[in-house]
């Protein structure tokens, strides 16, 4: 562990305090000034199931699927991908996989064949992994932000094989737990107690590793990798807590203001699990995420709409009708028992399509805020910042299949600051196999974006990014 | 199936696929880690606090069969909360706490139980939070005026922390703390460091269970120290760490001797923490790893009281105290056929009781549709859905939690159920057909009959006779117990009765109390021992002393095997 002495940090931190203002200024109007590229990941459940969506057309000229029609005005920014296989499901052996292998694979890219459970991180935690491994650290490695937390098997997010990671739902728990650094970034409110807080872990990290690296050393080889990952860990924490005392914020951006309260309506003791809750905790999200890239606080987002299988609701104002008793033993009006309904009704696909014109919508209001929402160089975040919009299952017309691991809905919002051509359509007929590496090329090139170039594989299959995003 | 599936249509109503297979829905019901007892005996299933705790996660990958022992067994949520407070008279349990990951439905399996990057944030966060409230206390009492003082008060403290002596190395490491500028500018200041410090090691966050000498004659099996073996019966019976007694009599290493330990446990079964240890082992043995009651659709809670979780957890914690702490003997069987529970005008409508005011009182249940815990309303919303009825999950979690049987996975490949011929008009006819064929009858046929005993319960536990519909639920069944034994029954009452008098019931609670104890699933090794704690849980009801005796009395309580 490298750590940098106490008087090193109270004297860098004491004298951050007093320039920081300036510093701010000057950062803020620096023309030029390298921007850190960003990447959010959104996970929404149980697929579109009777589209094949997102968009039909040709590469140039294609229309957005009415699934995913508030995406429309954010066409020109986005790529849309249809056709191509699940990325963490034996290829062709959908649907006997349910939600398992795809739930657990989906942003793992790893086939997770009878164990119910991940081998690998999720794309989003191994972003933030890799960054700090390499030198690239941030006060929080990544964020993970859901609307659901009925975590049950097979969610997507994992920090490494068999631990998973637990979204976070309280906006003001996410706030609270990012202030500290919003307000050393934001500089007004920056007090000297949060520096001694800080100070304080950062000390405290240090003899802890100590303590953690002389025990694992005296351990059997089962312990000792439980100890071992322990001990990875508390390093990694450690770095992070040191940024935020010695180098706030790398780019000060104008976004970057502090703020003791979520953009919510909500009260903090307000059940955020509750369904009718979603638009304003998904609100706060957004601004949250858009808050935390421009304080840098970390580099890598991961929004979870709902794990897999989770019996997923939205608003009752949108209207969406209960469904009767389903094989699962669902109903009601969540989204995993309409797509056990296992009939092409109309009121099925409205059901449906109620839930995709929801996501689609809050998606697109983070584009939006990512849009709106400007940085050191006067050029909205978004420009800097791949937002990735994913499932685990896909869909088709005329297909009742309530697993389908094909056709996945990917979309792609962003240009990686003009390296990317978007405005285009990806429509796969590749068979299967090749076409879920696709998803594994596309997954590289978001870890690549993030600045992690000489990373040219991710999950289990293919390699190198894809090139075709490049135009 | 293979790919031809993508260009298929297929008609409606001729695939519905078994439903394990299908969605895994049985497994995803709550199976999350949750939030059991608190300190200081005030609340323990998932009591106030824990409403809007988080849900934990997924059971682990099968990447071991946990049956060696673990040399580190990570604090659970209960064991963190409660040595926190026995340390430094801090409640923590209304705080969000690193979660345990579920193996087959046990919280306290140790090989599984990572402390990832959010986990490691957490527990800082908290440990800063407790020594920023304990410091000043602390600095007041220490009253050390050179570096030797400070030195004598960290080593005796970490002592307790760490739950053996620290080694000088150690004592260094921390009583250096006290002394340094950079960890503070006051001596409060730097007592919070120290103290956060200990809090985040893993020296604290870890029960060490390393073994030191090798048993003669059985190289895989070594000798705890008499500290750990302290550890050992403090986290089994109390859930918490070591008192003064227990570390007394670790420092003479009397506690390696069984008639010790018997004697110890008798004295710690009368202290009152011994509540928070038999709480946290019932909530482990009913699931109740969240209080899922306030997750129900709004449509469920229509007309209950905001409090209903919170009065639900403590009419629960109130049962189990009386059942198990204030009785005698005490049985776990009377807690599957206790036909009393605990009531306050806000669960009497939930529960169809007689209770008055704000206050949990004792009352006695009417006889014939509800009895035991198995019917109270926390163990139902921890098995059902947010808004259906759940047999399969409820069936299930009878099965693992209370006959020990392990329900396999879905299956690699589902075949296709043609039901539209079924002349099906219930739910449970409806469920029944759907799973009549193979490879889903080979689980359903037992899981199916247990669940629909369920069927009158709402997912907050509230009984009416008919459904929708205004038929009558057929709640009649047969349990099949190892493939052999056929139980006959009629409803969740009759069945929670049988339950509490089959070997297999009671044998199961002592597995679990077994597993519960070692941290880890029983091997081939472990059959002598095990099935004497069996055959004292049968011959006894169950009994809590009986099983305990048992346990910490075997030679192998103060040993482990592994590497």
């Amino acid at each position: 562990m490298i750590l940098q002495s106490r008087r090193q940090l109270i004297q860098q931190a004491g004298a951050w305090s007093l320039l920081w203002p300036l510093v701010q200024h000057g950062l803020a109007r620096a023309a030029g000034a390298t921007v850190p590229k960003r990447v959010v990941i959104i996970f929404s459940p149980n697929g579109p199931i009777m589209e094949r969506g997102p968009a039909a057309g040709t590469e140039t000229a294609f229309a957005v699927n009415e699934f995913w029609s508030p995406l429309a005005r954010h066409q020109a920014d986005a790529f849309f991908f249809t056709g191509c296989h699940q990325a963490g499901v034996p290829f062709g052996k959908h649907n006997e996989y349910g939600h398992q292998s795809a739930g657990t694979g989906a942003l793992t890219a790893r086939t997770t064949e009878g164990t119910n459970n991940s081998t690998g991180p999720s794309l989003d935690q191994f972003i933030g992994q890799e960054l700090q491994k390499k030198g690239i650290v941030t006060p929080k490695r990544s964020l993970l932000m859901g609307l659901h937390k009925n975590v049950g098997n097979w969610g997507p997010w994992y920090e490494t094989a068999g631990k998973p990671a637990l979204p976070m739902i309280d906006p003001y728990k996410i706030l609270a737990d990012i202030l500290p650094q919003v307000s050393a970034a934001a500089g007004g409110n920056k007090t000297p107690l949060v520096d001694r807080v800080l100070l304080r872990k950062n000390f405290v990290l240090d003899a802890v590793y100590k303590d953690c690296v002389e025990l694992a050393g005296g351990l059997g080889a089962d312990a000792k990798a439980l100890l071992d990952f322990h001990c990875g860990n508390i390093e990694a924490l450690q770095k992070s807590v040191a940024k935020s005392l010695v180098s706030p914020v790398s780019v000060a951006n104008p976004g970057c203001v502090e703020t003791t309260k979520p953009n919510t309506t909500l009260a903090a003791t307000a059940n955020f699990e509750q369904a009718d809750n979603r638009d304003e905790i998904m609100k706060a999200f957004t601004d949250l995420v858009a808050l935390s890239f421009s304080c840098d606080i970390t580099r890598v987002i991961g929004v979870s709409f709902g794990d897999t299988s989770a019996r997923f609701a939205i608003p009752a104002k949108y209207g969406v009708p209960s469904a009767a008793q389903v094989d699962s033993g669902d109903s009601g009006p969540q989204h995993h028992a309409w797509t056990h309904t296992y009939n092409m009704s109309p009121e099925k696909r409205g059901a449906i399509k109620s839930f995709y014109n929801w996501y689609a919508e809050k998606v697109a209001l983070l584009i939006d805020k990512l849009k709106s929402t400007m940085d050191a160089n006067a050029k909205p975040l978004m420009d800097s910042t791949l937002v990735l919009w994913t499932s685990e299952l896909g869909g088709e017309v005329n297909v009742l299949e309530p697993h389908p691991n094909f056709n996945i809905p990917v979309v792609l919002f962003g240009s990686s600051q003009g390296a990317f051509k978007p405005g285009r359509l990806y429509a796969t007929k590749d068979p299967q196999q090749k076409s879920a590496l696709v998803l594994h090329s596309l997954f590289v090139s978001l870890i690549q974006h993030a600045g992690l170039t000489e990373i040219d594989t991710f999950g289990n299959q293919g390699t190198g990014g894809l090139d075709w995003l490049r135009g | 199936m293979t790919q031809d599936i993508v260009t298929r249509s297929w008609g409606p109503a001729l695939v519905v696929l078994c439903l394990a297979a299908c969605t895994g829905n049985i497994d995803s019901s709550p199976v999350t880690a949750g939030d059991l007892a608190r300190p200081s005996g005030t609340g323990g299933s998932a009591g106030a606090g824990a409403a809007s705790d988080t849900a934990g996660a997924g059971p682990a990958a099968p990447q071991s069969d946990f049956t060696t022992s673990a040399e580190l067994r990570r604090l659970t949520r209960v064991e963190y909360t409660n040595t926190v407070f026995d340390l430094l008279g801090v409640d923590l349990s209304a705080e969000d706490r690193p979660k345990e990951l579920l193996v087959q439905g046990h919280s306290e399996i140790a090989g599984a139980q990572k402390i990832g990057y959010e986990d490691t944030s957490q527990y800082l966060g908290l440990a800063d939070k407790v020594a920023t409230a304990a410091a000043a206390k602390i600095d007041a009492d220490m009253k050390c005026v050179d570096a030797a003082c400070g030195r004598a008060w960290t080593e005796a403290f970490l002592l307790r922390a760490f739950r053996e002596p620290p080694t000088p190395t150690i004592i260094d490491r921390y009583a250096a703390i006290l002394g340094a500028a950079d960890a503070g500018g006051t001596s409060v200041e730097r007592v919070t460091a120290l103290l956060a410090a200990v809090l985040t090691s893993p020296h604290f966050l870890y029960r060490k269970e390393l073994g030191a000498a090798v048993v003669s004659g059985n190289p895989g099996v070594r000798t705890l120290n008499a500290y750990q073996v302290a550890s050992r019966l403090s986290y089994l019976v109390w859930q918490s760490m070591p008192d003064a007694q227990l570390f007394a009599a670790a420092d003479k290493r009397t506690l390696l001797d069984p008639a010790t330990r018997k004697v110890e446990l008798e004295r710690m079964l009368k202290d009152k923490r011994a509540q928070n240890g038999l709480r946290a082992f019932v909530a482990d043995w009913m699931g109740l790893f969240d209080n899922n009651l306030g997750k129900k659709s709004a449509t469920v809670l229509m007309g209950t009281p905001p409090d209903l979780p919170q009065q639900a957890a403590r009419s629960f914690d109130l049962l189990v105290d009386d059942v198990l702490t204030t009785r005698t003997p005490s049985r776990f069987s009377d807690l599957l056929k206790t036909n009393q529970i605990y009531a306050n005008a806000a669960l009497a409508t939930v529960l169809g009781v007689n209770a008055a005011g704000s206050a949990l009182q004792k009352v006695t249940l009417p006889a014939g549709d509800r009895l035991g815990i198995l019917t109270h309303p926390m163990v139902i919303g921890a098995h059902s859905k947010e808004s259906g009825a759940s047999p399969f999950p409820i069936g299930k979690f009878i099965y693992e939690n209370l006959l020990c049987e392990v329900i396999p996975p879905p299956p690699a490949s589902v075949p296709k159920i043609d039901d539209s011929a079924a002349a099906v008009t219930t739910l449970r006819q409806k469920l029944e057909s759907l799973t009549k064929d193979q490879p889903c009858a080979s689980c359903h046929v037992r899981i199916g009959p247990p669940g629909f005993a369920f069927l009158p319960f709402d997912p907050i536990g509230r009984f009416k006779n008919s459904d929708a519909r205004g038929q009558a639920y057929d709640t009649a069944g047969v349990l099949v117990l190892g493939g052999v034994a056929a139980v006959p029954f009629s409803g969740a009452a009759d069945l929670s009765a049988k339950l509490a008098a089959r070997p297999e019931a009671l044998g199961c609670i002592s597995r679990r109390m077994f597993r519960w104890a070692y941290g880890r699933f029983e091997a081939g090794a472990d059959t002598a021992a095990l099935s004497a704690v069996e055959n004292a849980a049968v011959t006894t009801g169950a009994g809590v002393v009986e099983i305990l005796q048992q346990i910490v009395a075997d030679p192998a309580f103060a040993q482990m095997r592994g590497r």
